[in-house]
């Protein structure tokens, strides 16, 4: 095995990862934002809500990743009139998939408290939003880390499928590359592209585990 | 102005629904391999012998910490360089399988893991032997317990065979993507087949509600060995 062909990519593969991690960071604030935003929503025991926002989460829940990337790369340039440059295309299409994920994690959380919890709360004279903000969501955050974290690494891994949508993140500089190269050692080039993947998702996972041995009471 | 026309995607019916059962046929074949193999992995990484132990766990950590289409990818365009040459439909069912074993293993694991000791106990205790055991002692139980999750597994695989339109599978995300080629419909076709998904995704969820409910009904059972 040639490993001096695979050196010699290592600089266009860390800018590739560099890239990734841009569009991670993207969806998985997206995602956090607008599923702690729909799930809270969604638990706040309004039935018309709960119902509304339960077609929003079964609907982005049931398609494919890389469906709702074909999709807003298709429909944006339709329904504003203009074509949205890669970059956030893919992170829209990223962070509104992990979106609903993310809302049934949060719903999840929250009606894991125990209805004492907000009785006690009402009966300090607390309202609804103090609440929510002070006794319900420190409990239910704590239950939704773990399944949180297994979506951020979902996430990290479906930016491997941005490269539809024209975003030159690692596996779109891999295949480059694998072009290039023609048949030398292109093995090497995706073992390291799955070994830096590894690492990005690792380390993810990893620091969820720390920060959740921390909270625990 | 953009006039959207579903209309013009009359023509590609067939095509499409070609493409859906393809979807179905990758999925399953899938499945087939990987719910069985997966029982296997979760023995071996519940299992008191520390080496089998680490390489269920090292393999379950490794796929889940790398993105599908990498290992479809490796499946696809690397294995013919070292003499394993697989035709698209076969390279995906390999690489999904590859894929699905790792989160069938855990969700077993998990399963196993609900069982309590006092069962094993209880059953050694009866004089079964260590298959006798696991057949009608721990099998039932495991499957209930780990019904709902591998529910879920067989629509993820599903929605996840979608990457196989990468290495040139004609399912359905695929034909959609011809179909768009050839009409200019992108946005129409995709929206019919994101209908088609959620349709199919609501569909399994339900489907496998009503299994459970049909196969994990106690029922009166002779046991007999």
């Amino acid at each position: 095995m040639d490993v001096s062909v695979v050196i010699i990519y290592v600089p266009q593969l860390l800018a590739g990862t560099l890239t990734t991690i841009e569009v991670a960071a993207g969806s998985i604030l997206l995602a956090s934002i607008l599923g702690l935003a729909v799930g809270l929503l969604r638990a706040a025991k309004r039935r018309w809500l709960y119902l509304l926002l339960g077609v929003y989460v079964e609907f982005f829940r049931s398609i494919p990743t890389l469906v709702m990337l074909f999709l807003v790369y298709f429909s944006i340039p339709i329904m504003l009139g203009f074509d949205i440059p890669s970059f956030p295309a893919a992170v829209l299409a990223l962070g509104v998939a992990g979106s609903a994920y993310m809302a049934e994690i949060v719903r999840g959380g929250v009606e894991s408290i125990v209805p004492t919890q907000w009785e006690a709360a009402y009966s300090l004279g607390m309202r609804y939003p103090a609440v929510v903000r002070y006794v319900v969501l420190p409990q239910a955050l704590r239950v939704a880390l773990p399944p949180a974290v297994s979506l951020y690494v979902a996430l990290i891994k479906d930016c491997s499928l941005v490269l539809l949508v024209g975003v030159v993140e690692l596996t779109a500089v891999s295949m480059n590359i694998r072009g290039t190269i023609h048949g030398r050692n292109t093995l090497g080039i995706f073992l390291v592209m799955a070994a830096l993947y590894f690492v990005l998702c690792y380390t993810v996972a990893f620091v969820g585990q720390q920060v959740e041995r921390r909270l625990q009471v | 102005m953009y006039a959207i026309n579903f209309g013009s995607l009359a023509p590609y019916t067939d095509l499409l629904a070609a493409g859906l059962v393809q979807t179905a046929e990758v999925s399953a074949a899938t499945l087939a391999i990987a719910v069985p193999v997966g029982l296997g992995g979760a023995l071996l990484r519940t299992s008191q012998h520390p080496v089998p132990r680490s390489i269920a766990a090292g393999y379950v950590q490794i796929i889940r910490n790398v993105p599908l289409l990498v290992i479809l990818f490796i499946v696809y365009f690397e294995l013919p360089e070292l003499g394993i040459k697989l035709d698209p439909f076969t390279a995906g069912v390999t690489g999904l399988s590859l894929n699905t074993i790792a989160y069938v293993i855990e969700i077993f694991r998990g399963g196993l893991a609900g069982i309590p000791p006092g069962q094993y106990e209880a059953a050694n205790s009866l004089g079964l032997r260590p298959h006798q055991v696991f057949l009608y002692v721990v099998f039932p139980q495991l499957i209930r317990i780990s019904f709902p999750a591998l529910g879920n597994q067989v629509v993820g695989t599903t929605l996840a065979s979608s990457q196989c339109y990468f290495i040139g599978v004609s399912e359905l995300t695929s034909v959609a993507n011809q179909v768009g080629s050839t009409t200019f419909r992108y946005f129409e076709v995709f929206v019919v087949i994101a209908v088609l998904y959620f349709v199919v995704a609501q569909t399994i969820n339900r489907g496998w509600v009503l299994l459970g409910r049909r196969l994990l009904t106690d029922q009166p059972r002779r046991v007999s060995g």
